[in-house]
């Protein structure tokens, strides 16, 4: 009988130990289970109260939206979900695009994501407002930090951010000519990707000044059967830039977890070189989990995969828990998995099988 | 013939500066408009769309590739007077299930199925069912083609049907379905007479519905 009314009783309190040693493949006492974003028909359920999505409250910054139209969860709600869930860490949207910026009729400063840079003279007239997003980034970590330090809580926190390529092709330029650019106007694109990088490495850097546990770039690359440039292009212009995004935490020590959607297969060996620690959500449109552990479990710790299609929303509680059970059984010896969806707790998967999904990660995902 | 050789390479290379010279020089040196269409583009669009689905070529390959097709159409529609129903092969239309944001797998089939030789009209994205209606009644198209990446949206595909349905269309037209999630089972259930795993498969299917 598979309980997906009540979440039952977990193993282990919350406790950022638990996510920093998974990430180093380190022995725990249960899988940590931590999500990118519960969306907040999730949440309010959860909670029994309203409290937005974890990523935002109000607005949604997945779909584009920024500081001007939300802010991140409240730290209290934050806490109270993670404590109730049992989830290790807070994740917070520490910028996931580049703050690209026009000024509109009134000259208010206005995200410039209308996919219409075509050319130079287009993107010389976008303004960055870097100085505006990091300080907001500041100002949301330390409440976080205060709130965890209040509460004496062990739960941990850590930044999403760093979309150096997705911020142009979904956002400035559009993804045809984003794509074509890269070819044609080469100069161009390493141009704003390294605006971005310049940005992004100032993220980092406060974020581990501000005390955050781990950082989560993010940045998607691919679809189900590859990346979207050719992997010796990338390995030219994406991969040394965000080697430099992950780079003061390698240097800090800080544990970095990656996420792109799609077959990453040819950068992997890079992210791993780069000083990864976590690879996610490995895409089940294109990622074979029990192959990924063979070549990669030994260097990467695991997260992902558990299809938000299939079980989650279209599956019943029965066989939501029998693809946890399945994901354990491959993922889980010799530590370094992390369980997580394959992309987010999205609203439309059936609340009973999020609770089912959670009961079974508790439940299988004891050492 | 080397010039249409010359023709088939730079569109499988994407060289579009160069095309419409080529295109031109073919035609001038008497070759039949039709033939550079069936013997150059469409096969080298073939070419790099498999190569595309063997992750040979990437996106920006099939791109410049498209623009390159694109290119040489501009020189010969003109000149197919009379042979554009032999070179066009049919209009499908296509958009993003009801709700759906998604589109780069429906402008990869757009893509492909424009290098075929169909007329496509893209209705874009998160289309509602009466316009789906309203654009086979409009443009007449053989296909109507589905595209989605959330199982939550592709729920509405048999309301999408319906709409068709009710509105007296659904026996004129050959559907179609795609997206990530999307299986041969899925397009069964609903009726759906094509389906392909990705955008060259898809166009390749396009093909054999109407022949």
């Amino acid at each position: 009988m598979i309980n997906s009314k009540i979440l039952d009783p977990y193993p282990g309190e919350p406790d950022i130990q638990r996510l920093l040693d998974a990430f180093k493949r380190k022995p725990v006492d249960r899988v940590p289970n931590f999500e990118v974003l519960y969306e907040d028909k999730h949440v309010e359920k959860l909670l029994g109260r309203f409290a937005g999505n974890t990523l935002a409250y109000g607005g949604d910054p997945a779909k584009g939206a920024d500081a001007e139209q939300g802010r991140p969860m409240y730290p209290e709600d934050y806490l109270d979900l993670c404590e109730i869930i049992g989830q290790d860490a807070i994740l917070f949207d520490a910028g996931l695009w580049t703050p690209y910026r026009r000024k509109d009729a009134e000259g208010n400063l206005v995200p410039a994501y209308a996919r219409d840079v075509k050319n130079r003279k287009d993107y010389e007239e976008l303004i960055l407002d870097s100085e505006g997003h990091l300080s907001d980034m500041k100002k949301y970590l330390a409440e976080y930090k205060e709130a965890i330090k209040k509460r004496n809580s062990s739960i941990g926190v850590g930044g999403l951010y760093g979309c150096i390529s997705q911020t142009l092709y979904e956002f400035v330029i559009g993804m045809n000519d984003f794509m074509m650019m890269a070819y044609e106007d080469r100069e161009l694109v390493e141009e704003m990707l390294e605006e971005s990088t310049v940005h992004f490495v100032k993220i980092t850097e406060a974020l581990i000044e501000g005390g955050a546990d781990f950082i989560w770039p993010a940045d998607d690359i691919a679809f189900k059967t590859g990346l979207f440039l050719p992997p010796k292009l990338m390995k030219e212009i994406w991969v040394p830039r965000m080697a430099r995004i992950f780079e003061p935490a390698v240097n800090a020590g800080i544990p970095i977890m990656f996420h792109s959607d799609g077959k990453v297969d040819d950068v992997v060996e890079d992210l791993i070189n780069m000083g990864l620690d976590c690879l996610n959500p490995l895409d089940p449109y294109g990622i074979d989990y029990a192959d990924y552990k063979k070549r990669y479990g030994d260097r990467l710790c695991l997260s992902g995969n558990v299809d938000i299609e299939f079980p989650l929303s279209k599956g019943t509680p029965v066989d939501v828990d029998a693809e946890v059970k399945k994901h354990m059984e491959v993922l889980k010896p010799g530590y370094g998995y992390i369980a997580t969806v394959s992309h987010s707790v999205v609203n439309y998967i059936p609340h009973e099988n999020v609770i089912a999904y959670l009961n079974a990660i508790h439940k299988y995902g004891r050492y | 013939m080397p010039i249409l050789d010359d023709i088939y390479s730079a569109t499988a290379k994407g060289n579009y500066k160069d095309i419409k010279e080529l295109v031109k020089k073919a035609v001038d040196g008497g070759e039949h408009p039709k033939n550079i269409v069936e013997k150059a583009l469409s096969p080298a669009m073939i070419e790099v769309g498999d190569k595309f689905g063997e992750g040979v070529l990437y996106m920006p390959d099939m791109l410049l590739s498209a623009k390159t097709m694109q290119t040489a159409m501009e020189v010969l529609k003109p000149l197919l007077k009379g042979d554009e129903a032999t070179v066009e092969k049919g209009t499908v239309v296509i958009g993003t299930v009801k709700g759906d944001l998604h589109d780069i797998g429906k402008n990869l089939v757009i893509i492909m199925a424009e290098g075929q030789g169909f007329n496509v009209v893209d209705l874009g994205i998160d289309v509602d069912y009466s316009k789906f209606v309203d654009a086979v009644k409009e443009h007449n198209p053989q296909i109507v083609a589905f595209s989605g990446l959330l199982t939550t949206t592709l729920a509405n595909i048999p309301e999408h049907i319906k709409a068709l349905e009710n509105a007296g269309v659904r026996g004129s037209v050959k559907l179609a379905v795609g997206g990530a999630p999307v299986t041969h089972d899925f397009a069964r259930r609903y009726g759906i007479e094509i389906y392909a795993p990705d955008a060259s498969g898809a166009a390749k299917e396009f093909v054999k519905e109407i022949s």
